[in-house]
């Protein structure tokens, strides 16, 4: 390869780096900055502070009962529950079809979690968030400062990678 | 590896150059060519096989409600020997924005619920007289569809002093098109606001925005549900109907005509960009107009998008993927050029 074609190949690099577009998610969510709480329906219609769960290091996890990936991810998330264990990892769930207990108790039965839930169907909620598509994964450390989010399908060596920077 | 100055900033203007010219006309090397001819088929006929089926049981006691989304039947979609094989009982409903096979039943079994065929010709779609009296309902945005001062602020940037409307629209299509990372493997809610913000999205982000910004100009646009099949030919496949495999498309009304735009495909193909303004090919299935549909029978939950069966146990709707799946089996049976 020449000097020539070298530079500008990096140059395409740079420029379309400084150029195009740059995509984001779930912008209610920054890095570094605290993960925005709510109160909100659990499977039985209780209302809980979610602050007061992320006691540890936790993933909040976005989903919705017409997205297969979504399921896919809590096979994963219960699986790293069980490696990590539960002392170690707290996993919340936000479904963000659910008006209300209902749908969320049905969802825990039918894919068999034990993890917390909740009903997430709500305007002040998804704008806070900024949830337009889901799967959305959310890694949060015991101070509740947001360390990472993740807008897409992870594999399992992905997700426990992830797990290992909030669980020191 | 040593470079002189001089043949670095040789680099850098060649570079430079070919980026931004090849970027203003969408093409790059590394961007995919569309088929050949692609834009000279008139119509694709398809057999297909739209199968539901079941990877769970559901108790005996349980009222299982499900609702299967039938094709649409138009001037672009000619639906030949629609059947349903099914050990269910069912309806056919057709309303004027969604036609549904409806079936109600006490428990479920895992396995095969029920096959909808039919043949469908579908053609190629281009700009037409509208057909329709009073397009002013195009006007009403959806609850995933608002405008913010951004937006606001965006729309009078790019459209500037333009008052034609075909012309508005072309600025706002290609500045989506450009500003907007597409994304595929995602349920997306199509939150306008959102999409513009994140700048990332799918069809249905793309169409929010575009319906948006065409309806703060008081511009009327129809949105469209369907699926959309490989655009290269293939003569048959499987695909899953599902919240990723869904696609919508919009028409546009000005000067008494209706204009079909189809942001992501323009996005996908950039050598077809101009086409997908004002043209659609025949690859594509569709199901449904408007969003935030009510079904007939009314389902539990509102509907974004209805290009996949919805089915509720006792009212909740169930998980897709988890407890049921669709897929549409396609043959290609004739072509028209």
């Amino acid at each position: 390869m020449t000097p020539v074609r070298l530079a500008s190949m990096l140059l395409i690099i740079v420029l379309a780096v400084a150029i195009l577009p740059e995509a984001a998610f779930a912008s209610g969510m920054k890095e570094g900055q605290p993960f925005p709480v709510f109160t909100l329906a659990d499977e039985n219609n209780r209302m809980v502070d979610i602050g007061t769960l992320i006691d540890k290091p936790t993933i909040v996890y976005f989903t919705h009962n017409s997205c297969h990936y979504c399921t896919q991810i809590i096979a994963l998330l219960k699986r790293a529950e069980t490696k990590f264990g539960a002392d170690k990892i707290r996993i919340i769930g936000i479904n963000i079809m659910a008006k209300d207990g209902k749908l969320v108790r049905s969802y825990k039965k039918e894919l068999g979690f034990t993890f917390p839930m909740f009903a997430g169907a709500r305007d002040d909620v998804l704008n806070a968030y900024k949830i337009n598509y889901v799967p959305v994964l959310v890694f949060v450390d015991p101070g509740k400062t947001v360390k990472r989010v993740v807008g897409h399908y992870v594999h399992e060596k992905e997700l426990h990678s992830y797990i290992k920077e909030i669980v020191k | 590896m040593n470079i002189s100055r001089r043949e670095f900033l040789a680099g850098a203007l060649a570079s430079a150059g070919y980026v931004l010219l090849n970027r203003h006309e969408g093409v790059a090397a590394s961007e995919p060519s569309p088929p050949a001819g692609i834009t000279k088929i008139k119509s694709l006929t398809y057999k297909i096989d739209y199968l539901t089926e079941f990877y769970t049981s559901s108790p005996a006691k349980d009222t299982i409600r499900i609702w299967i989304p039938l094709p649409a039947q138009d001037t672009e979609q000619e639906v030949r020997g629609l059947s349903i094989e099914t050990r269910h009982t069912y309806k056919i409903n057709r309303a004027t924005d969604a036609a549904v096979a409806y079936i109600e039943t006490t428990g479920i079994k895992k396995g095969n619920c029920a096959t909808v065929r039919y043949t469908v010709k579908r053609k190629a779609a281009g700009i037409v007289d509208a057909a329709e009296g009073d397009v002013r309902k195009y006007l009403k945005l959806s609850e995933w569809e608002k405008w913010d001062d951004d937006i606001v602020r965006y729309v009078n940037a790019e459209t500037g002093t333009e008052t034609d409307p075909v012309r508005m629209a072309r600025k706002l299509y290609d500045g989506i098109i450009d500003r907007t990372t597409y994304v595929h493997k995602l349920c997306s809610r199509g939150v306008s606001t959102l999409a513009f913000e994140d700048k990332a999205g799918r069809c249905d982000d793309f169409n929010a925005m575009f319906r948006t910004m065409m309806v703060y100009k008081n511009i009327p646009v129809k949105w469209i549900q369907g699926v959309i099949l490989p655009l290269v030919p293939n003569n048959k496949g499987t695909i899953e109907a599902d919240c990723i495999n869904s696609h919508s498309w919009l028409e546009f009304h000005a000067g008494g005509k209706s204009i079909p735009v189809d942001l992501t495909e323009g996005k996908h193909w950039p050598a077809l960009r101009d086409y997908f303004f004002g043209s659609l090919t025949a690859n594509r299935i569709k199901f449904s107009t408007g969003r935030g549909l009510t079904l007939t029978p009314p389902q539990s939950e509102i509907l974004n998008n209805f290009s996949y069966t919805h089915v509720e146990a006792n009212g909740i709707p169930m998980i897709y993927g988890h407890n049921y799946r669709t897929f549409i089996k396609y043959k290609l049976i004739g072509k028209e050029m």
